[in-house]
């Protein structure tokens, strides 16, 4: 307790109102005043509302701290007390309560004062100046040393020049006149006013005149700064030394492992996004760019010719198989085959001309090429690039040679006056004029020897066949550089052709014409050729069976030209008559299969003098067919041995027969030597080369046949061919087939309303694969030249298919249609265009007389190198599954024809064969019924029966169950004894 | 980590190498606060590049995460493009820079 009247003298002495206090722990916390917490010796009074005092006194009564001096508390009239900390302890006690308002700013006053007391106002501010150091470099770029600064990193200096020298032209300026140039100078022309009229009212002489000022001057802009130079700072980098040193540091080393730890860390977490990742993946996806392929056909050029193929049915568009850019049109009028026959009489003289166009003219065509009937079909020869082959309505087949303008084809040069033709003066722009060159054949086959009606397919037969003269059987192809024909017509007959003199039959010595077909290849001079070209105008055309005009280098052919064989076919099931009907062939197309020869080869030496097998029954020596006179003639040349054979033809017979039938050289000294017929089976050129022919025929049906079993007719000189086999799968006459370009054993044929694809690598008498379409007519196919599964097709209504092999939905991949009139010719061609880039192209010729040339778009073009491999496992397992179906068939056949004989018996025996089953039945179902319901049921699966009268305990064999596999095996064996019972019934009668 | 933790042989080439043989790293880059290379396995221009520019990002990073908080340390930066991510570790004397090519772009 405090004394009250005392008055503070000293620091020591409480001010009046002011009494000492201990205050528990919990008390301190309660009033945020905790001793050396809230309350420190720094700050040491706390303002406090008395009412948390009286709160106090009033919760806790005599156990408060403030109890002892409650009644003076009551007495306070203050909203606010002061606690005051005394950690010192003057007053002996830690604390102090302020309760009168002198006390109170008694302390307040005391604080100020004592924290007034810190500022020393006493002792004067003294000045130190700063001390100067040594510079101490901190990564500027400037040093000091003694009193210059310093650059310290080098610099690098760059001084730009340009290579050439400004070029100064001097500019000269002249005087002109105003009338030296048109709109030389600007007036303002007199005019009469509408709106008011003038009055003269006084006349006066005034006059204006421009004076010319004339000013020299000049202007040019000077080089004041020359701004090339450039200085920059060299990069810093460390030396050797101070790598070394830095390496070696702690502080390299503590850092590189905390680095390595924190990398280690990183790549624990690879993603740095987390689970965010889809959302921001999403966020950048909103504004991602879809790049839009061109997936349809791009039209890109077109070639139409007014005069010459307006409103006429293309037949025909081949591409040079060398320069990608010259193609070769044929056309004929747009009407049918059977109004054309009709109108054949009232024809114009002149036969629609085969075009040659170059794609960079696409104005006119290049070179016209005379013919002598329209032209179907087209063919340029694939090793002279200036030989082009044609097949006519009439049945005759032409050559044209292009000599004189293939160096203009080749360098892509016009071959007609560019800026003459191109210019508006210029009407008349044809033949007559000397603009377009007009081309004649330089041979038309002999008409007597071609067919008889239209040509229906004309194709190069493989470069390893070769048919010749004097003998029946395909060989083996010794010319590197020519190439056989096959032609076919509706009549029936399939013409084999070489570009070759033949042998002479009409009188004229073969020697003579052969001479003169050398010399016209040497004395092909410009200026005879053209003396040749001037004469073939088209009144010669006209009166042309007196005077023929071929040119080139084929001449000697023209007229002379006949088939080397003239292929008949018989099938073996009919009688002779009806086969010219049966067989109409519209197409054609020769495989050879050098892969069988090793077989027939090795067959042959082995038994050297085997009988003759069935196989080569029909192979039967050609018969002359006229008498060898001229022959004898001309012996040095090599048809010579041919004479000398034909007078011995009985001679080769006996073993011999099925091999090859005319020795060249041998025979003349050995006519039936075994030695001799040993030497000639090894030389492949002597050997039969095995060689297939597949023929399309008019009512649809696909023919095959083996070239090499050949019979000849005695009367007419035809090859007669039997067919292997016909499959009638087409709905309408087959007017296409086309070998794949990527894998020559597999064919596709289409006709009518349907398309197939047969496999040559094995003997299947039946496509592969086969679709039928919907309404439009196919009227052309192609083969891509770079995917091998895709297959373009054209239609009647102008439309372009691309289907895939691989699809088995019988609709096409892709169509569009291109023209909406009727397409007749599509050719698929490479193209490199001048970006050196290589340009698939499709052209399609249709029946307005247009070709229009489209790009083939990137996702029917882009090709993965398997591709080829894909498509022959296709065919493939394509094959195993027919021939496993085949086979089920043939089973099942079987099986039915097994089944259906003892089924006839049990009739029979019907009584017992119910009463037999009655107790097997049952005790089969018990059993199983038994095994189901312990199954599911487990060990009481009795009182799940359906039906628990039905006798069953006798039924029931004595198996206990040992597994439920075990269990199944009885059953099976059950199920087998019965079954043998049931035949032992069956059989028992 | 102190000094005495490692050992004595541990090469610190050996610990570069260790970096730089993680999958789809395509190189380590080793240099001081002011952009001076230290190491490097990258070409001299990309270094260079690498160095100047990646340096001074991390300096400006370490400051922004003092200034958000500063009792607060930076402690790796990643940053990853269309082509590399780059992984930064800022340290007091020195900074590492791994450039590595990502197993997947981001926008593929």
């Amino acid at each position: 307790m405090t004394d009250e009247g005392k008055e503070p003298e000293d620091e020591s002495n409480l001010l009046e109102g002011t009494y000492p206090l201990e205050l528990s722990l919990e008390t301190q916390l309660q009033l945020e005043c905790e001793a050396n917490g809230d309350l420190h010796s720094q700050e040491t009074i706390k303002s406090l509302p008395l009412k948390h005092i009286q709160q106090d006194l009033l919760e806790k009564g005599a156990r408060s701290d403030f109890y002892a001096l409650s009644p003076k508390i009551e007495r306070c009239s203050l909203d606010e007390v002061l606690i005051i900390f005394d950690p010192t302890r003057i007053h002996g006690t830690e604390f102090l309560l302020c309760l009168n308002v002198d006390s109170k700013f008694g302390y307040l006053n005391a604080q100020e004062e004592a924290e007034a007391r810190l500022i020393d106002t006493d002792s004067p501010y003294v000045y130190y100046p700063p001390q100067p150091r040594l510079w101490d470099g901190r990564g500027s770029d400037k040093e000091i040393e003694g009193s210059w600064e310093k650059n310290v990193r080098a610099k690098i200096w760059l001084k730009i020049k340009r290579n050439v020298p400004r070029k100064t032209s001097i500019l000269n300026f002249t005087n002109r006149d105003v009338k030296d140039a048109k709109d030389g100078y600007k007036a303002c022309e007199s005019y009469q006013e509408t709106k008011f009229n003038f009055k003269h009212v006084h006349l006066m002489d005034r006059a204006v005149q421009a004076v010319p000022v004339t000013m020299e001057g000049h202007s040019q802009t000077e080089l004041k700064h020359p701004k090339n130079i450039a200085i920059q700072y060299e990069a810093r980098a460390f030396g050797p030394d101070e790598v070394a040193e830095i390496w070696k540091s702690d502080s390299m080393r503590n850092f590189l492992s905390r680095a390595e730890k924190i990398m280690m860390e990183v790549h624990q977490e690879p993603d740095i996004m987390g689970h965010l990742r889809p959302d921001v993946e999403a966020f950048y996806r909103r504004d991602e760019v879809v790049v839009i392929e061109e997936t349809k056909f791009a039209y890109r050029t077109f070639f139409s010719e007014l005069v010459f193929s307006k409103d006429k049915r293309i037949t025909q568009v081949k591409w040079h198989p060398k320069l990608p850019y010259i193609m070769a049109m044929s056309v004929i009028e747009n009407v049918s085959y059977e109004d054309y026959l009709e109108s054949l009489s009232t024809r114009l003289v002149m036969p629609n001309v085969v075009m040659i166009w170059n794609m960079n003219y696409n104005y006119y065509p290049q070179v016209l090429l005379r013919v002598a009937d329209d032209v179907t079909h087209l063919e340029w020869h694939p090793f002279e690039p200036e030989t082009l082959v044609g097949g006519c309505v009439n049945g005759q087949l032409m050559i044209w040679d292009l000599t004189q303008y293939y160096s203009n084809l080749e360098s892509n040069t016009c071959t007609w006056d560019h800026k003459k033709f191109l210019s508006p003066q210029y009407n008349k722009l044809y033949v007559q004029d000397g603009y377009i060159p007009l081309l004649h054949w330089s041979a038309e086959s002999s008409k007597e020897h071609s067919h008889l009606c239209g040509v229906e397919d004309l194709q190069w037969l493989p470069k390893t066949v070769w048919f010749s003269y004097d003998s029946a059987y395909p060989k083996q192809n010794q010319m590197d550089d020519e190439l056989q024909l096959i032609s076919c017509d509706a009549d029936s007959n399939v013409l084999i052709w070489a570009l070759r003199k033949p042998p002479a039959e009409d009188g004229i010595d073969s020697s003579d014409v052969e001479d003169e077909l050398a010399g016209k290849r040497k004395a092909s001079s410009s200026g005879w050729e053209k003396l040749k070209l001037q004469s073939a105008l088209p009144a010669s055309i006209s009166t042309g069976k007196k005077y023929s005009p071929a040119i080139g280098k084929y001449e000697p052919l023209n007229r002379v030209w006949r088939p080397v064989h003239r292929i008949c076919f018989i099938d073996p099931k009919l009688k002779f008559e009806e086969q010219l009907l049966t067989t109409t062939i519209t197409s054609v197309s020769v495989i050879d299969r050098p892969d069988l020869i090793i077989f027939s080869r090795k067959d042959s030496t082995i038994v050297p003098s085997d009988p003759p097998s069935p196989k080569s029954k029909p192979q039967i020596e050609r018969k002359p067919s006229d008498t060898g006179s001229i022959y004898s003639r001309s012996s040095s040349r090599s048809h010579s041995p041919v004479s000398k054979l034909r007078k011995h033809p009985k001679k080769n017979s006996g073993p011999q027969k099925h091999r090859i039938e005319v020795p060249k050289q041998n025979y003349d000294s050995s006519e039936d030597d075994e030695e001799d017929s040993k030497s000639q089976e090894t030389d492949p050129a002597q050997m039969a080369l095995p060689t297939f022919l597949m023929a399309g025929t008019m009512f649809g049906s696909i023919v095959r046949v083996d070239l090499t079993k050949v019979k000849v007719d005695v009367e007419t000189n035809n090859l007669i061919c039997k067919v292997e086999w016909e499959c009638a799968v087409h709905d309408g006459p087959v007017r296409f087939m086309r070998r794949c370009p990527h894998y020559e054993k597999l064919l596709l044929t289409a006709g009518g309303y349907s398309w197939a694809l047969w496999s040559e690598t094995n003997s299947l008498a039946i496509p592969v694969v086969l679709h039928y379409i919907e309404d439009p007519l196919f009227t052309d196919v192609a083969w891509s030249l770079t995917q091998p599964h895709r297959i373009l097709f054209s239609d009647e209504k102008g439309t372009v298919q691309v289907w895939d092999i691989r699809s088995r939905k019988s609709e096409p991949f892709q169509s569009q249609d291109i023209s909406g009139r009727t397409i007749n010719a599509l050719t698929p061609f490479n193209y490199q265009n001048s970006d050196n880039q290589l340009v698939h192209y499709l052209s399609v010729g249709d029946e307005t007389g247009t070709v229009h040339v489209l790009e083939i778009p990137k996702h029917l073009n882009e090709t993965y190198p398997e591709e080829v491999d894909d498509l022959k496992d296709l065919i493939e397992t394509e094959v195993i599954r027919i021939r496993d179906r085949e086979k089920l068939q043939a089973d099942k056949k079987l099986a039915t024809y097994e089944t259906e004989q003892p089924d006839e018996t049990d009739d029979f025996d019907e009584e017992r064969r119910i009463l037999w089953d009655e107790n097997e039945y049952l005790k089969v179902y018990f059993q199983r019924e038994r095994f189901v319901l312990e199954e599911t049921y487990g060990e009481d699966w009795k009182k799940y029966l359906k039906f628990p009268d039905l006798p069953r305990k006798k039924h029931y064999v004595e198996i206990k169950r040992r597994g439920s596999s075990e269990d199944r095996r009885r059953q099976k064996e059950l199920a087998l004894k019965a079954k043998k019972k049931k035949g032992g019934s069956i059989f028992r009668k | 980590m102190a000094t005495s933790e490692l050992p004595i042989t541990h090469d610190l080439d050996e610990i570069l190498r260790r970096i730089s043989d993680i999958k789809h790293i395509a190189g380590v880059v080793v240099v001081n606060k002011e952009g001076v290379t230290v190491k490097s396995t990258l070409d001299n221009s990309l270094t260079a590049m690498y160095s100047v520019l990646v340096s001074s990002l991390a300096t400006r990073a370490k400051s922004i995460i003092r200034d958000l908080d500063p009792t607060n340390e930076l402690t790796y930066l990643r940053i990853k493009s269309k082509k590399h991510e780059v992984l930064v570790a800022p340290d007091e004397e020195y900074i590492l820079i791994v450039v590595q090519n990502p197993p997947e772009p981001l926008n593929s």
